[in-house]
Formats: C-alpha cells, structure tokens, sequence
C-alpha cells in the first residue's frame, strides 16, 4: 500500500487524531499560559525570585520527557492526564521566562509617566506594561508551542491521545505491512500540524497587539 | 521568530549567583538520587522488578546511556561547528535561510518519529540512533554557530579588517573568540537534548536507560519505570549542569 | 625618543576623479574627488552627515572599494596593492573603538606586530612605548577593555592603530563619543603626540570646531563629497568660499579666528613700565587675552614666558592688536 492509499483508507483515524493532538497541545498551552503568566507578573519586580522562576521551569525542561511521563504514571495512571501535565511543565519556560523579561523591559519612562498620572501600580501593570510586554509573552507562547507539539507523541507511550499513536502503532508492527506509512503520517501529521498551528499564533499575535507596537 | 529559543542563550546565571549556585544542581540531583534509592529500597519487590532494579543492570544500562551519549555529542560538534563556519563565511543568504528554517521545524520535527523512520528505512540497532540522534542535535549547534558568528559586533571586524587582517585572520582572532559562549550554549542544548532522546533508541535496541523505562511500561511495573525515569532525569540535569561548568570556565576573559 | 616612535615620516596621499557609485542608486555616494593629503600633516575632512566624508576615507584604506579613479599614497596606486597588506601600512581608528573585548590591552596593541612577526620582546617594547606614549600607566598591559574608561580605550585605540608605525592614520570621528570634557583632552594629547610622529592623518568629523581645533588643513564637504573648500583654518574662517561654508563657521567666526592665532604668534608691543597689569602666558591664544582684558576690565595684557609673578615678560598685547588680528593684519603665523 502505498503512503497516499493508506492515508485515503485511514483518513477519519488520521483527522482524529490530529484533532485530539491539537486539543491536548492547546489544553496544555492554555493551562502554562495561566501559570507561566502569572508566574511572570509576580516575580518580574525581584531579581531573585524571577531568576528563581527561571532557572527551576529551566530546570524542568532539561528533564527527558519518556522519564517525566515514567514517574508521572506513578501518581495520575495511563492516559491523557499524565501527558497534559507533561506537557504543561515543559511549556512553562519560554512563557514564563518571555514574561518577566518582557515585563522588565518595559521603558521606564512609560511607566513613570503613568505613576506620574496618578495610576496605580497594579493599573500600571495591567494597563501599561502587560499590553506592552504581551508581544514578548505572545512570542514566548509559540515557542512553547512548538516544543511540547512534538513531545506530545511520546504521550502515546502512555496510552495518551494523538498523532503518536500512530508512530508507536508503526513501531509494535515493526516492518509489517503498514508500519513506515503509519510512522511517517504521525511524524509529517505533527510536523504540519506544528506549521500551522504556528501560523494561526502569528495571527492570533497579530490581531492581539496594539496596532502601535508592530512594526 | 522573536522569540528567545529555549536554553540557546549563553548562561548569564552562572555569573549572578557566582560559583555557590554551580553547587546547587549537583547537590539537588544527590538529593533526588538518595530518595530514589530510599524509596525503591523501601519497596517489596516482586522477581521480575528485582530482576530490572539492581546495581548490575543499571550499571550497564548508565554505562550504555553515557557512551551513546557522548559518541553522539562529539559527532555532533565535530559536524556542525565546521559547518556552521562554513554557512557563515560563504555570506550565504540561501544557506543561512535553510539553516535557520531547519532550525525552527527541527524543534517540532517528533524525535521518536525520527528514530522509528529511521530504524525502518535503514535497521534497527545503535547506529541508526546515533544517526538519528546527531541529525536531531546538530541543529542547535550549527544555528548557534552561525548566530553567534553573526552576533559579533560588526565594528570589531571592521576594526580587525582596518587594520589588515585577512578575512581568515579575523574569523579566528575575533569572531569565533567571542561567539564562543553562543556556540558553547548550542553544545549545552545538544548534550541535553541527547541524553533526554537517547532512551528512545532503547525502541530500536540501541541500548541504554531506556531499556529500563520500557519494560517498566510494557510490563506494568511503576517501580521499574519511575527508578529508571529519574535515573534519565538525574543524568540530564548532570549533563546540564557540565555543560554550564563548561560555560563559566570556557567563556573568554574580559566579556 | 625611541627610533621606532618616529619611524616611518607620513606620505603624501593623493586621491584622482575618486568616485563611489553604489548599485541601484541614482546618485553616486561621492563624486571625483581630487585632493592632495600633503606627507605629516593632519587634513579634516567636514561636513554633514551623510555627505559622503566617511565614504572618502574607507576607499583610502580600501574597506570601501572605489567605483573609479585613483588613490596613490607615497607614489604608489594603492589599487594595486593587496589590500590587507595596504591595510597594515594604515592605522585606523573609529568613533566605536573596537578594542577586540577578549583581549588584554597589549594583546589589542600587540596584534598587528604579533602578526607581523615581530620578536615577542619587540612587541613587549612596543606595547610599552606606545602605552606611554599615549599617557597610559604600563601596568594597563595587562588589563582588559572593559576595566578602562572611554577616553581610556580610546587612547588603546590610537595606540594600537600606531602599533605597526604606518606612515598613514585615517580617523573616523575618533573623539565622538566622548565627553566634551574628556574629548578637549584627548584632543589635546593628540596634537602633542601627532608633533612627535608627524604621520599622514586623514580625520572625519561633523564638528567644525574640532575640525578648526586639529586640522592643518580642512575639506568642507558638500552631499557626495564635493569640496566646498579646502584650505588651511585660518584662510577659511578669513575667506569662507561660499554661504555653505560660512554656514559651517557658524556664529563668532571673529572669535574662532582668534582662538587659532597664539600669542607667541603675534607682534608684541614693548612692555610698559606700569605696574599691576594682568600676565599671560606666551603659550595662549589672542582669544584667551582678550577674555583676559575683558574681564580685567585692562586694553592691555603683559605677555610672559611662562607661568608665576616672577616669569620673564616678553611683551605687552593691546586690544588694537588684537582688533587687527581679527581683521587678519597683525599676525605672522
């Protein structure tokens, strides 16, 4: 059979599994966006705690994802739980990290006019210096994208949703009939679902930043 | 991409926090390896966890892992570093181009995707991971070569030109000086980023802790997967870690 | 003073039809310059920017390849040459500096001559020279860019650009990003220096009093780098060639004129036999004398030859004098 009659056969598996690798990327993104964010805005002010918070979701991202899913089934079992928290701890870097320094090279000047016209400093935060940062964050965002849409077929070893079912299908029929064209379709599936998925974040970036900031 | 791409800037940290906090991760990983040991000893283990979760099995299985590991890197520096120098001399708008999209569809490209397809259009075994592995690291280092090259103050090279030296002088005396620490935070991604994917080369019988982690999962054996997945994880965080040593020490005096 | 100091005497530089066309650009960056850089003397090159003055200097030192015409240092068509070894036979300082950062001071000024292959002790001698020369302490060798001052590096600068003793420095506005404070001194210790190693100097700037300050000769550059004018500071600041030249002068032309003319320049009237006149010395200028008389409240001045109540008076300066030395009379420079 060849690439294109497997994937003409195959196609609702196909599509469906696309569908569930982009939910649990999304879902993923999401959740980090919440913490990472957060995370940003409570420790771009101290040197310390931001280097902190860089260096240990820095930390977490070093860790191989087969070992965090390995212990992760420990606690939260197969399936798609222990991938979305996987997925969550190794997107936390890039969006954390782009938020303290996009919160920190906000100038200054700025924001002493906006102290200056009597804001206060959580209105400065939320009206000045997030709006102004959010392309460092957003930017932060899509790299975190891409990192985990790709870690994300290692989740089918345990049982998670996605194209990497396909993959490992591939590999337990390991020279089979079907095997390469699985292998392939779950490797160019995720690769293409990575482009445009990077494609829709840039235009989601685009219509989220101030028509003053782009260049 | 504006984007900051992850650990591909040279350590700053290391300077802020001075030679105590290069002492943090080690100890840290100590600490975590103890508990490991504590609490898989603490553990009734069944004949066949005992059979996985032994000195003599992980041994080999670490001792596997490092080889892989480090024939892996040095492949990999051996290749993209030239290469990178290369890419950069040429002025190459069309080389630095493909360089620099490969680098940004390298990151989404699946590793175990990679090695899988691999294994099947060529064999299994720990050649085809090593290829595969190398293929997955080179990038980092070949971009940061590259940007690195690139990175360094075009007054300083004019002032190297102006006073004569040949295009090969300045390259040496000054470009690759001062992107060393661009091209030494490449290396560091790559050593990671290898130790983290080279379990995956246990699925085509390449050998190494993930052979550990496998059986853990096939045989549903938590204690199997959990001793070997932090045994993965306490060594890249020591691979890391060498590789920001390398950093600190390597980075030239005076910047 | 060290032989190697005053090694190699300037050369003359002489630039033919000099022009620079970029692709793709309707008019040229610089337009057949003709000019004659006389050996030891230091010419300015002025003008707004973007006029071409920087364009000019880099097609000496071939970083910027001419498009046509002839440049010819000491006889020799520099086109010919290969143009890193041309290079090396030109010191070149910039506005940045470009002190290389992993490298200690004397291996910034030691590079050159290293490749040159010079003995490692010649190159140590060198460094040291040179450092002193420029007014640096010796034991800097050893320190690294970043632990110096601007106006520090900027003298590693100058002192790495005469490393290899080139008969020619091109300068592009070296003293620029200092402060003004810093940057009279620098100038300053440049004049001194320039007196000993008497080198060709090619020096870019937009400011048309520190061109009056260090030039021997000044080109006023029009857009594409069309001589306005090219003369002797004194000549122009008499006679501006045109309104685009005296546009340049700006505001107290008179007093820049006087702040040229030194009084061991000037005809010195015999000194009166009155007591209590306020004292100068011979090393300043006409304009520091007649800051003198007007705060002084005094028409005349006695000059002396040096500093002190006790120095030897050599003469006595009237505000007529100075008054004619505006009107370009008085003076026999």
């Amino acid at each position: 059979m060849t690439f294109a009659e497997y994937v003409r056969e195959n196609w609702i598996t196909i599509v469906n599994d696309t569908i569930l690798h982009f939910d649990v990327t999304l879902g993923a993104v999401a959740i980090a966006v919440v913490i990472g964010v957060g995370l940003g805005m409570l420790t771009y002010r101290h040197s310390t705690l931001a280097a902190l918070a860089t260096t240990t979701t820095g930390a977490f991202l070093t860790i191989p994802s087969v070992a965090l899913l390995g212990v992760l089934i420990a606690p939260f079992g197969l399936g798609v739980l222990p991938v979305l928290v996987a997925l969550v701890v190794y997107a936390l870097l890039p969006i954390t990290r782009n938020t303290i320094v996009g919160l920190q090279e906000v100038d200054p000047a700025v924001v002493e006019a906006g102290r200056g016209m009597g804001l206060s400093r959580t209105r400065v935060l939320w009206d000045l210096r997030l709006p102004l940062a959010w392309p460092v964050i957003f930017a932060g965002v899509r790299v975190s994208t891409q990192i985990i849409i790709g870690i994300a077929a290692i989740g089918a070893w345990v049982q998670g949703p996605g194209l990497g079912n396909q993959i490992f299908n591939g590999l337990g029929r390991f020279g089979g009939a079907n095997s390469l064209n699985q292998v392939l379709t779950g490797t160019l599936g995720i690769v293409v679902l990575a482009l445009l998925f990077d494609l829709a974040l840039a235009g989601v970036a685009r219509l989220t930043t101030s028509r003053g900031l782009r260049a | 991409m504006t984007a900051p791409v992850t650990a591909q800037r040279p350590a700053r940290a290391a300077r802020g926090t001075g030679r105590a906090g290069l002492l943090v991760r080690p100890a840290l990983i100590g600490a975590g390896l103890l508990v490991l040991w504590w609490w898989a000893g603490s553990q009734q283990l069944d004949s066949i966890e005992a059979r996985n979760v032994n000195g003599e099995v992980i041994g080999s299985q670490v001792l596997e892992h490092v080889e892989l590991t480090l024939i892996c890197t040095a492949l990999t520096i051996a290749i993209a570093i030239p290469l990178g120098i290369a890419v950069s001399l040429s002025r190459s708008r069309a080389g630095r181009l493909v360089v620099l999209s490969l680098g940004n569809l390298g990151q989404a490209i699946p590793s175990i995707g990679l090695i899988v397809l691999l294994a099947l259009v060529i064999s299994i075994g720990v050649g085809t991971a090593v290829i595969a592995l190398v293929a997955y690291a080179v990038l980092p280092v070949l971009r940061n070569t590259m940007v690195g090259i690139e990175g360094v103050d075009p007054v300083l090279t004019e002032a190297a030109r102006g006073m004569g030296l040949s295009r090969l002088a300045v390259l040496f005396t000054v470009e690759l000086p001062l992107a060393v620490p661009v091209i030494l935070a490449g290396v560091r991604t790559a050593l990671v980023l290898t130790v983290a994917s080279a379990p995956l080369a246990a699925l085509i019988d390449g050998g190494g802790l993930g052979e550990g982690l496998f059986t853990g999962l096939t045989l549903n054996r938590p204690v199997i997967s959990v001793t070997f997945g932090v045994l993965v994880a306490a060594l890249a965080l020591l691979a890391d870690w060498l590789g920001l040593l390398a950093e600190t020490s390597l980075r030239p005096k005076g910047i | 003073m060290p032989e190697s100091i005053t090694g190699r005497p300037g050369e003359t530089i002489e630039l033919t039809d000099v022009t620079k066309r970029y692709p793709g650009q309707a008019e040229p960056a610089v337009e057949a310059v003709s000019m004659v850089i006389p050996a030891g003397e230091v010419v300015v090159l002025v003008g707004p920017s973007g006029c071409g003055k920087t364009t000019t200097m880099k097609m000496i030192n071939r970083l910027i390849e001419p498009t046509s015409g002839t440049i010819t240092i000491g006889g020799t068509d520099v086109l010919t040459l290969d143009p890193d070894q041309h290079r090396r036979d030109i010191g070149y300082v910039i506005q940045q500096i470009g002190l290389f950062p992993h490298k200690r001071i004397e291996d910034n000024i030691g590079l050159l001559p290293k490749r040159l292959g010079w003995s490692r002790s010649r190159v140590r001698a060198r460094v040291a020279e040179l450092l002193e020369l420029v007014g640096l302490p010796a034991d800097y060798a050893r320190r690294y860019p970043r632990e110096l001052s601007g106006g520090q590096q900027q003298r590693v600068g100058v002192a790495r650009a005469l490393a290899a003793d080139p008969p020619v420095m091109l300068m592009d506005e070296p003293f620029g990003a200092t402060d003004p404070i810093t940057r009279d001194h620098l100038q300053n210790e440049f004049l001194r220096l320039q007196r000993e190693v008497r080198k060709t100097i090619v020096f870019v700037t937009h400011d048309f009093d520190e061109a009056l300050k260090m030039g021997d000769r000044i080109a006023v550059l029009r857009p594409r780098s069309v001589i306005a004018q090219y003369d002797t500071p004194e000549a122009i600041l008499a006679a501006p060639a045109d309104d685009y030249v005296a546009s340049f002068i700006g505001a107290g032309g008179q007093l820049k004129k006087l702040a040229l003319l030194r009084l061991r320049d000037v005809e010195l009237a015999p000194a009166p036999r009155v007591g209590g006149l306020p004292r100068i010395v011979v090393d300043a200028t006409v304009r520091d004398a007649l800051d003198l008389m007007l705060g002084e409240g005094s028409d005349v001045v006695l000059v002396t030859g040096d500093f002190g109540d006790d120095a030897e008076v050599l003469g006595s300066l009237h505000l007529q004098t100075v008054m004619g030395a505006a009107a370009g009379k008085a003076g026999n420079p």
